[in-house]
């Protein structure tokens, strides 16, 4: 029997790609779960995870996996530890959704990361407003997504089927920042 | 050549190329198109728009009414530019606007001559006789004279941006109050954008010869920038406008990226529309000085008493050589003092007050006394004055007019206040409460010295961080001039005859103001409406205020009874491209790609939009030449041996929960928790108006576990729904659901082989008792976990199989290649249409939003023994009443009758009138299986006519087809091909 | 215009799709005709503070119960739907904000 091959969402992309100071790749690829606690089972669940849910609007980074609160009562768990295993451990506390690939997972760094997403995401990403463990349900343009602070970059998680357009979008706006830095000081 | 000898802010050391109707100017960086203007020399620059009376230029900012330009050409040709705003650069082409063959003799300028009956309103009482000559000749007419500029036609090459930026405080303005104001804050701490529509900042202080803190003001505006560049927590904006004020502390603002450049970067926009996000904002936007009118006062050469000292001090560009000073303020005593410092004549200041005093100097000064007239038709020549001793002529080539300063209040009634009138300043002061969080400094509120703007906007500043939760530190104030406003309210010369303008972009004069006030027009609002003062692209920013003003004096009214009319945004013009910046293309609608997408582009297929994705129309062979060919011929495969169809673009939910089955079947209108683990069932959404919504397939996976499919394109709209269910109608339940859309490609195989093709597929075979009609079940094919659901929208026996998004394109292709082995192939939307009109199944053209489930025929599908969305209202006795529009098909009678979607059903015999009219079709498509046009349609009491010939009519194409009403289902209506 | 979510913070307006009038929150418990028609259809009109539903739709995806007044848009409450079901008329609600930190939901 053939095999059904494997094609890597963002395998139409040219990535990585650098423009001025920002750079964005591809994340790794990795299991992901979306876990949604039925009622009053989020301790169950926390327990079974080994560690606290995280608030609205944070991200906890664990040996090896990434918990990231998602959305109203759902998180999203990305690691080699969100397979079957920890699907069936979760059965009948939530409900445990494989979305190793609803979506896509992309690091954007370097210092002008900001100004890139200032272009496409209407949030405020200044550290006084979203520091290290934060993470933020919002929108690249059109394409709904989750934000999540990783180092001095974001990490960026989109659907699926938006690859092609968020990652335009980005390399559009990277584009953009690195001619505006070119241009010169405003102290005029 | 009119450029002074030292001073100025520019750069001498360079010299940069510009062209202004093809003759060359000189300038140098830091001036604007209108400073290399009056640097050369050149006073003509426009036509005014109704009597193309020769025009110069008047102010030195935003408010310019005369000098429209046009840059570019070919596509990049951009009208309607102030010169006063073009920051130049090398290789700067501009031309002027509005006159034809050239600025020098302009054909139009007999309009002048016919001004008396050119005046306001005169488009009411004329071109009405006679009536065919509207179409013929006064439209085309007025439509060739109309306008100011001209675009250019092409596609725009250009591309601009929208951006977000968040601040504690925003402080629109960076003259004394603006810089003060974005000091204290930023050594506070606070995150400070200060924006300027400037390319320099330091607003007045650049135009200016006063001292701050002992040095010139410029310097000190520019030391200061230096501090503010150097905050980590300060951004600066400048060549940014602040247009508007809207709710909620957002403001919108304009940046201008890279027009000033010769060679911009490739990818740099040409503007950027910010929307920022404040939570205080400071007004420092300054005040705009304003005329006097008196007669012939448009002429090239008269211009704004600040404006002069602009082009004197920043510029060093002189716009004249002897100088008449018209004022009715101290202030503009400074432009006579300002002329003679660099060596420019006055012959007169001429003050309006009788009992001012104004400064002895190298001028004959006159108080009590006005100008009555000028002469000189291309550039003045001559001004007349009156005074106790009589009436006479002064020689002069500029006449600086000063009438008073009106603060820049408009931002602070964009929502909705109105401004206070000022008697101190003789103006309209900032609303104070207008916009949530502004504070007005500076001469925006009305504050005019120099030492109060520096003062107020230290001020505000504090009281900003003080609402914010920050400390001010103390801020010393500079030393600098604390004149006191001195100014008496004249508006214009009454008594001198001839026409005195009050608009001069729209051509607006007393005598149109006192000819509205006549006719009944005498609220500002109206006054403005129907002698169209203010309404230009300056938008009245310099004659606004006078022109209500003579309307006040005229009707007997005060200036703050009168009013001022409603200022709104945007500030100044704006490019549509940059409010519409990102929305072309993917940034309009992104493209939303299937996961067997390159499998299908590989087979060569069109692409359709179903919502935001991309679907096949079919898959051509060699030798078809349409769609149609592909689409019959698919058709005819589905139905011999088997097809096989990407739909993973279906909306899919997994609904979870110990009360999954009870929110399901509170969410559809038949009953989903009487179906059994491992079975399918199609299910009917209505909306609480009793209105179908979407309908889709439930597979129940488990018994707590239910898959949901819906329309592609409703996707969203259902997960909202039942977010909304969920979270609003019924929170006690225990459920929890998400989109699993994208993760699963799905496929379907369709056809009498369909069986044999899944088979060879998957790992473990299926048989029709293991999986009958309507199961569902785990399957794996090549060791990847998939689902099967054994459900048909062809009416053949058909499957989907489900595999995790990355395999998608390599099921598609394993199944097509399995296909065509069996005689079959891959088809696509067109074909998947035909097929379900031949089976009668809807879509949402026939739930289109006002068909009931009863009108679809699904009447018994709303469940008698539960509640559900929408079974209140459905229950209204209307929704079911048999003279509603029913579900039914319809067939050609003959082979090649044509049925269109949209066309009307009509009684046979009647007239194709509405009384006649019957109902409409829905869907409609040719039918390879019955070798004629088919239709559904809803037809009124349908379900009692089968059988019944009607006429369907589509005026538009000219069709009238005789049809025959039948049951939806034209292709094996009982289902047997189904199972088995 | 800016809606404060309780989950998400403050967010502009172009994340929320408007809904209607928090009268919706109150479902008529039979399915009677005429208590649905009202219920659909009759909305008072109020220059003032106005209870309505608005969809964080491009963010955490909750419902929320905002209370707005319509004359200034100045928004006056805002809290999670499904924690006002009952309570229609504009008042002192809280806000349902979690802990911050790692706490469960």
């Amino acid at each position: 029997m053939a095999d059904l091959a494997a094609r890597p969402a963002l395998a139409a992309c040219d990535l990585p790609f650098s423009a001025g100071a920002a750079s964005l790749a591809a994340l790794p690829e990795a299991a992901m779960l979306e876990i949604l606690p039925f009622r009053g089972r989020a301790a169950a669940v926390a327990a079974v995870l080994g560690v606290g849910l995280p608030a609205p609007g944070r991200v906890a980074r664990l040996d090896g996996a990434t918990l990231a609160w998602a959305g109203l009562d759902r998180w999203l768990v990305r690691g080699p530890a969100a397979g079957a295993a920890l699907a069936a451990r979760l059965d009948g506390l939530a409900a445990a959704l494989d979305q190793t690939d609803g979506w896509i997972g992309l690091a954007l760094g370097g210092g002008a990361a900001r100004e890139v997403l200032a272009r496409l995401a209407p949030v405020d990403l200044a550290p006084e407003a979203f520091p290290s463990n934060a993470a933020a349900r919002t929108a690249l343009r059109h394409v709904p997504c989750l934000i999540l602070a990783a180092g001095d970059g974001f990490e960026l998680l989109a659907p699926r089927s938006c690859a092609t357009a968020v990652v335009a979008d980005l390399v559009g706006a990277m584009r953009s920042v690195a001619a505006l830095a070119e241009i010169a000081d405003p102290r005029t | 050549m009119t450029r002074l000898a030292s001073g100025g802010l520019v750069d001498r050391s360079r010299r940069l190329a510009v062209t202004f109707d093809g003759a060359p100017l000189v300038a140098h960086p830091g001036d604007t198109l209108a400073s290399a203007l009056v640097a050369n020399g050149v006073r003509l620059v426009g036509r005014s728009f109704k009597y193309h009376r020769p025009r110069g230029i008047v102010a030195a900012g935003v408010e310019e009414p005369n000098a429209l330009v046009t840059l570019g050409a070919g596509a990049r040709r951009t009208p309607n530019l102030r010169a006063t705003e073009v920051e130049v650069h090398d290789g700067l082409v501009a031309v002027s606007q509005n006159r034809w063959p050239s600025l020098r003799r302009d054909a139009m300028a007999v309009n002048d001559l016919l001004s008396p009956f050119l005046s306001a309103g005169f488009y009411y009482k004329t071109f009405m006789w006679p009536p065919a000559f509207w179409e013929r000749l006064y439209e085309p007419m007025i439509r060739a004279a109309a306008g100011l500029g001209a675009l250019s036609g092409e596609r725009d090459p250009d591309a601009s941006e929208k951006a977000f930026a968040f601040a504690d405080l925003l402080v629109i303005g960076a003259g004394p109050a603006g810089l003060m104001a974005a000091l204290v804050a930023g050594r506070a701490g606070a995150r400070v954008i200060l924006a300027d529509e400037d390319f320099r900042l330091g607003g007045r202080l650049n135009a200016e010869r006063m001292e701050v803190d002992g040095r010139p003001g410029a310097a000190w505006a520019g030391e200061v920038v230096t501090e503010l560049a150097g905050l980590p927590n300060v951004r600066l904006m400048p060549r940014t406008s602040v247009i508007g004020a809207y709710d909620g502390g957002t403001w919108g603002a304009v940046e201008r990226v890279s027009r000033h450049l010769a060679e911009p970067p490739a990818d740099a926009p040409l503007d950027a529309f910010w929307r920022i996000a404040a939570r205080r904002a400071i007004l420092a936007t300054g005040a705009i000085e304003r005329p006097i009118a008196f007669p012939d006062n448009d002429r090239p050469g008269v211009m704004m008493g600040g404006a002069v000292r602009a082009y004197l001090n920043r510029w060093a560009a002189a716009p004249g050589r002897r100088a008449v000073v018209f004022t009715n303020n101290d202030d503009g005593w400074r432009t006579a003092e300002a002329l003679v410092a660099v060596g420019i004549e006055v012959a007169a200041l001429v003050d309006a007050r009788p009992g001012a005093t104004p400064p002895a100097g190298p001028w004959l000064a006159a108080a009590g006394a006005v100008v009555t007239g000028t002469r000189g038709r291309r550039g003045l020549r001559a001004v007349r004055l009156r005074d106790a001793a009589g009436e006479r002529w002064v020689e002069a080539d500029l006449l600086a007019v000063s009438g008073g300063w009106n603060p820049s209040v408009h931002l602070a009634c964009h929502l909705g206040a109105r401004p206070v009138w000022d008697e101190g300043v003789a103006a309209f002061g900032p609303p104070a409460d207008g916009v949530p969080g502004l504070l007005a400094a500076g001469a925006a509120a009305g504050a005019f010295s120099t030492r109060a703007a520096l003062a107020g906007g230290a001020a505000a500043a504090a009281e900003a961080l003080a609402a914010l939760g920050l400390a001010a530190g103390t801020v010393d104030i500079p030393e600098a001039e604390d004149g006191p406003v001195a100014v008496t309210a004249f508006w214009h010369v009454a008594d001198a005859g001839g026409r005195a303008w009050v608009d001069l972009q729209n051509d607006v004069t007393v005598k149109d103001v006192a000819l509205a006030a006549r006719e009944g027009f005498r609220a500002a609002e109206h006054m403005k409406r129907y002698t169209t003062h203010g309404m230009a692209t300056d938008q009245g920013k310099l004659g606004g205020l006078l022109g209500t003003a003579v309307l006040a004096g005229l009707t007997g009214r005060s200036v703050a009874e009168t009013g001022i009319t409603t200022f709104r945004p945007p500030w100044t013009p704006v490019p549509i491209a940059a409010l519409g910046a990102g929305g072309q293309g993917q940034g309009f609608a992104p493209e939303r790609l299937s996961p067997a997408h390159t499998a299908i582009i590989a087979r060569g297929a069109p692409q359709t939009e179903a919502g935001l994705w991309r679907r096949p129309l079919c898959f051509p062979r060699p030798g078809e030449a349409t769609v149609r060919a592909a689409c019959d011929r698919e058709v005819r495969m589905v139905r011999s041996t088997v097809g096989v169809c990407d739909v993973s673009t279906l909306g899919k939910i997994d609904v979870q929960g110990p009360d999954a089955a009870a929110f399901l079947d509170r969410v559809y209108a038949n009953t989903i928790s009487t179906l059994a683990p491992g079975r399918v069932r199609y299910g009917l959404m209505l909306r609480e108006d009793g209105f179908a919504m979407d309908d889709g397939t439930v597979a129940r996976l488990g018994p707590a576990h239910f898959l949901v499919t819906t329309t592609t394109a409703a996707a969203g709209e259902v997960l909202a729904h039942l977010d909304f269910a969920y979270q609003c109608l019924w929170p006690e339940l225990d459920v929890a659901f998400a989109s699993v859309t994208d993760h699963w490609a799905q496929v379907a195989v369709a056809g009498p082989l369909a069986r044999e093709v899944v088979n060879a597929v998957i790992d473990a075979p299926v048989g029709s008792d293991g999986f009958p009609f309507m199961a569902c079940g785990p399957v794996s094919a090549a060791g990847v976990a998939g689902r099967l659901f054994r459900i048909s929208f062809s009416g053949e026996h058909a499957y989907e199989l489900a595999v995790p998004a990355r395999h998608g394109a390599a099921l598609f292709d394993r199944l097509v290649t399995e296909a065509e082995a069996r005689g079959g192939g891959a088809y696509g939307l067109e074909a998947l249409n035909v097929l379900r009109i031949e089976k009668g199944h809807p879509t949402h053209a026939e739930l289109q939003g006002r068909t009931t489930a009863d009108d679809l025929g699904l009447g018994r599908l709303v469940a008698a023994g539960k509640d559900c969305i929408g079974r209140g209202a459905a229950a209204r006795p209307g929704l079911s009443d048999p003279q509603r529009e029913q579900l039914v098909g319809l067939k050609a009678i003959e082979a090649g009758g044509r049925l269109v979607a949209g066309a009307h059903v009509v009684l046979p015999g009647g007239h194709t009138t509405p009384p006649n009219d019957l109902g409409y079709l829905t869907s409609a498509c040719f039918s390879p299986t019955l070798g004629r046009e088919i239709a559904l349609g809803f037809v009124r009491n349908g379900r009692a006519r089968t059988g019944e010939t009607v006429r369907v009519v589509c005026l538009l194409r000219g069709h009238d087809t005789p049809a025959e009403i039948v049951a939806p289902a034209f292709v094996d209506p009982e289902g047997e091909r189904l199972r088995g | 215009m800016r809606i404060a979510c309780p989950l998400c913070g403050e967010r502009d307006l172009r994340e929320f799709t408007y809904r209607g009038a928090a009268v919706l929150l109150d479902r008529p418990a039979e399915p009677d005709p005429v208590a649905f028609d009202a219920y659909l259809h009759l909305r008072d009109n109020p220059a003032g503070p106005n209870a309505e539903l608005w969809h964080h739709a491009f963010g955490c995806r909750a419902w929320l119960r905002v209370v707005r007044d319509t004359r200034t848009h100045a928004i006056l409450e805002v809290g999670l739907a499904r924690d006002a079901r009952g309570r229609l008329a504009p008042g002192v609600g809280e806000a349902v904000v979690p802990a911050e930190g790692e706490g469960t939901a």
